[in-house]
């Protein structure tokens, strides 16, 4: 009997995976009047830090996981401040035997491309919106896949009691794999379709002296398609959303509306893609007095180039859920190697154009009144197609990658952006920034072991350095004006790095403004495990990912993360 | 194949379910306008005599054979108890007050409400000062209990009544007699229309002329729960004043000759009213 017991349990270790991975980042701050940081700024709150950990178990089909996140944070760290305390932020447990799946906590899903469902987590943004409750999926043939689910939503740490409960069901049928006939065609088609709705309790709202309606039950759904036909590839997906009056669109009742389109053809060297999409009231939150990206529902893409160089990626895109129309082109092109243009090793080329507007708003008159954004009214008509005339963003890039030798490996890169710093930064009648950058990167390799790599950057601002500006409006000029940065990396593989940088807004308009911003990083790899020091100023700014973006002050210091999993 | 018919199905009932698609309008105006105060005289505080003034809801129906009877001790107590005592005949919507067959039709959302909160479902039944729903065999004894205590509130509702437009302007001076411990006091003013001839179940039979008394007509100004007096106090102190002004026509369908304003202050949190008023608008 005890020899039984011994081997089962045996078998159940050797059979069990336990998985995980932990992060540490620790903030020091100090003074730093030049960036204009006080004492006050800093207020004894010199020492931050934040951390997660989270551990998985798998055995068979049986997986388990817990996160646990704690915060001690202030405004300077810019992370949200609400994020402050310390607990077991997820928690779940899901059996998935391949035909049913059911999962018990906090789930992290998506349908389609999220646009009327999403939850996810981003750690740089402190963002989860992680839904506890309950997820089941049913697999009954093959190629389709039906989910069902409900919860409410995680807030920081606020308590789910008043949050609405989100209910969700979305299928989607793969016909190549489900249908026998088209198991080896060369058109490859996949139909998805899905429905949320959302309850809140409340029935009225009263503002002023009127009392306004409130759907207890707001509804969406979307349809989707893949399809690809082989070097050419097509997907779309439509949402709609009925009335769902918010603080987000000012209490209006007109339905939302999204639409996202996306054409694509690759082959060995060359990559086409076009994006459209158009959006149009379609914040859907599960709680309808939340602003910002709180409790957010549904997902909207963002069709931009990402930035990572640290000039450009200062005015990256925020996604607009009042209403947007986007369109982006990107191409991709190798030029062959040993051709007279590719030389020995071939040349990368892309070129990417991506444009962002507001939609087209006509007012609707009711007894004679114009009820433009009016709360309590359908808002306004938007005709389908119809572009706005305010541009909210647009980036033309061109982007030349090519190694020239064994050892040098150059990348030239110029950017043409515009960016309407009101509507993306929300701050009122902020000039918009229609800027050039150039970049350009070096990479040596000294040895097998050891490289250097040299990044420089320069942005020219339409602001000049000699603008004058008006005393109300400074907070709208603080990082524009030209630029110029610098970034020098040592690397000795596979276990050492160690950088120096600076950026420079010597063409700030307001003199006290002209501010460097060295930084010194230095860091260390082992297997799973990375240890970075970096310090010195980093400069106010967006920092976006996905197109949800978050406002970080300026801040002056030292920070050392650590990374590790298992 | 079955299966996935199964689930699409169900996906379209759950979509139906799951979307309050709402119509234009989709706000209410204040059913009442701001008006000017109405003073009050000398004679309305000295005839107060620092007595409450006790709120007595009959839910009935004109389809319910048993509510005459109710309706007969509620009138006794008026009687018996004189201005101490104000009743309201609230009218729901169940099967008994449905109005199919040449019934009057006295139901309101408001009263539907009051009947949904205390879960009524049986009629008639009662509240007194909105405590716990009882038979009318324990209205006496309630009544009883809490009529003679001194009234926390000094609750007078001054009226001018314009014949020609129908105006009604309202003036209802609330003065707190005493400390009262709730961060919701609120003042809630019905309609209320009296001695209406219409038909009515009875245990003898249809009464085609049947006098309904007290039958209450909605509040004035669409609050259901009535108004916060101060949204901002924790507790409402003894000494303090409100004057709360309104004006609005009086329905052509009420009788103007037979109608009164009721004024309560409640408890919010509890529901408890502490003190009613009554005023014939002629």
């Amino acid at each position: 009997m005890l020899g039984t017991t011994a081997m089962f349990g045996q078998g159940i270790f050797e059979k069990s995976k336990v998985t995980g991975s932990f992060q540490i980042d620790g903030n020091y701050y100090w003074e730093d009047e030049g960036i204009g940081i006080t004492e006050e700024d800093i207020n004894g709150n010199k020492f931050g830090g934040y951390g997660f950990g989270k551990v998985q178990y798998q055995l068979g089909n049986f997986t388990a996981g817990i996160r646990f996140e704690s915060y001690q944070i202030f405004k300077m760290t810019g992370m949200p401040t609400e994020l402050n305390g310390t607990g077991l932020a997820n928690y779940f447990a899901t059996y998935d035997n391949g035909t049913i799946g059911v999962t018990v906590g906090d789930i992290y899903d998506q349908f389609g491309n999220g646009l009327i469902f999403r939850t996810y987590e981003e750690w740089t943004l402190g963002f989860d919106n992680s839904l506890r409750g309950i997820r089941a999926v049913f697999r009954p043939t093959e190629g389709v896949t039906i989910k069902g689910l409900y919860g409410k939503q995680r807030l920081y740490w606020e308590s789910y009691e008043d949050h609405g409960l989100v209910r969700g069901i979305d299928g989607e049928w793969d016909i190549n794999q489900s249908v026998k006939a088209w198991n080896s065609t060369k058109l490859k088609a996949t139909l998805g379709a899905s429905f949320v709705s959302k309850y809140e309790a409340d029935k009225e709202y009263n503002f002023g002296d009127n009392t306004y309606k409130l759907p207890q039950n707001v509804g969406a759904y979307a349809g989707r398609m893949n399809l690809g036909y082989g070097r050419f590839g097509l997907s779309a997906e439509y949402a709609r959303k009925i009335n769902d009056p918010s603080a987000f669109n000012n209490w209006i009742y007109r339905d939302g509306q999204e639409l996202l389109a996306s054409l694509s053809y690759s082959q060995k060297g060359l990559g086409i893609v076009l994006q459209a999409k158009r959006v149009d009231n379609m914040s859907f939150k599960s709680k309808r007095t939340e602003e910002e990206n709180k409790l957010d529902i549904g997902f909207i893409p963002p069709l931009n180039y990402t930035h990572s160089h640290s000039l450009p990626s200062m005015f990256s895109y925020a996604t607009q859920p009042n209403g947007e129309m986007g369109i982006q082109f990107q191409i991709n092109y190798t030029i062959p190697k040993k051709t007279a243009l590719g030389g020995k090793y071939g040349t990368k080329l892309a070129f990417n154009y991506s444009q962002v507007n507001d939609i087209k708003r006509d007012s609707i008159m009711v007894n004679g009144v114009n009820t433009m954004y009016m709360m309590g009214t359908k808002g306004y008509d938007s005709p389908f197609f119809a572009i706005g005339d305010k541009m909210f963003y647009r980036d033309f890039n061109f982007e030349i990658e090519k190694k020239i030798s064994k050892d040098w490996n150059l990348t030239l890169m110029y950017i043409n952006l515009y960016y309407d710093m009101e509507t993306i930064e929300g701050h009122p009648e902020a000039e918009p920034v229609k800027a050039h950058f150039a970049f350009g990167e070096v990479i040596y390799k000294i040895n097998k072991r050891h490289s250097l790599r040299l990044e420089m950057q320069h942005m020219w601002d339409n602001v000049s350095k000699d603008q004058e500006i008006d005393p109300l409006q400074e907070e709208n000029y603080v990082k524009r004006g030209n630029w110029f940065a610098f970034l020098l990396e040592y690397t000795i593989a596979p276990k050492w790095f160690v950088s120096i940088a600076d950026k420079y807004n010597y063409g700030n308009p307001i003199a006290d403004n002209r501010d460097h911003y060295f930084t010194g990083s230095f860091g260390y790899i082992k297997d799973q495990t990375r240890i970075a020091i970096s310090g010195g100023r980093q400069s106010q700014g967006l920092v976006c990912v996905g197109g949800v973006c978050r406002e970080v002050p300026a801040s002056s210091g030292v920070s050392l993360t650590i990374t590790t999993s298992f | 194949m079955k299966n996935i018919k199964i689930i699409l199905g169900m996906m379209v009932i759950f979509g139906m379910m799951s979307c309050d698609k709402l119509k234009e309008p989709y706000f209410t105006e204040p059913v009442v306008q701001k008006s000017d105060t109405i003073a009050l005289e000398a004679a309305d505080t000295l005839n107060f005599d620092g007595k409450v003034v006790v709120l007595l809801e009959d839910y009935t129906g004109v389809k319910c054979v048993n509510c005459p009877g109710a309706a007969e001790i509620a009138t006794n107590l008026q009687t018996q108890y004189g201005e101490h005592l104000v009743v309201l005949g609230v009218h729901p919507k169940s099967a008994l007050q449905n109005p199919a067959g040449g019934f009057p039709d006295f139901r309101t959302d408001d009263g539907n409400e009051w009947n949904n909160h205390f879960n009524i479902s049986a009629y008639p039944t009662g509240t007194v000062n909105r405590q716990a729903a009882i038979g009318s065999a324990s209205w006496t004894e309630e009544v009883g209990n809490v009529i003679g205590g001194n009234a926390p509130v000094r609750l007078i509702v001054k009226s001018e009544y314009y014949e020609a437009t129908r105006e009604l302007r309202l003036s209802i001076h609330s003065k707190f007699l005493q400390n009262v411990a709730s961060d919701d006091v609120r003042l809630t003013v019905c309609m209320m229309e009296n001695n209406i001839i219409g038909k009515q179940f009875t245990p003898a039979g249809v009464d085609t002329a049947y006098v309904h008394r007290h039958v209450f007509r909605g509040t004035a100004d669409g609050m259901t729960w009535g108004r916060t007096l101060d949204a901002d106090a924790e507790s409402i102190a003894a000494g303090r004043n409100f004057i709360t002004n309104m004006k609005f026509n009086v329905s052509e369908d009420y009788n103007a000759d037979e109608f009164y304003i009721v004024a309560l202050i409640t408890d919010h949190n509890t529901r408890q009213v502490l003190m009613a008023a009554e005023r014939k608008i002629k």
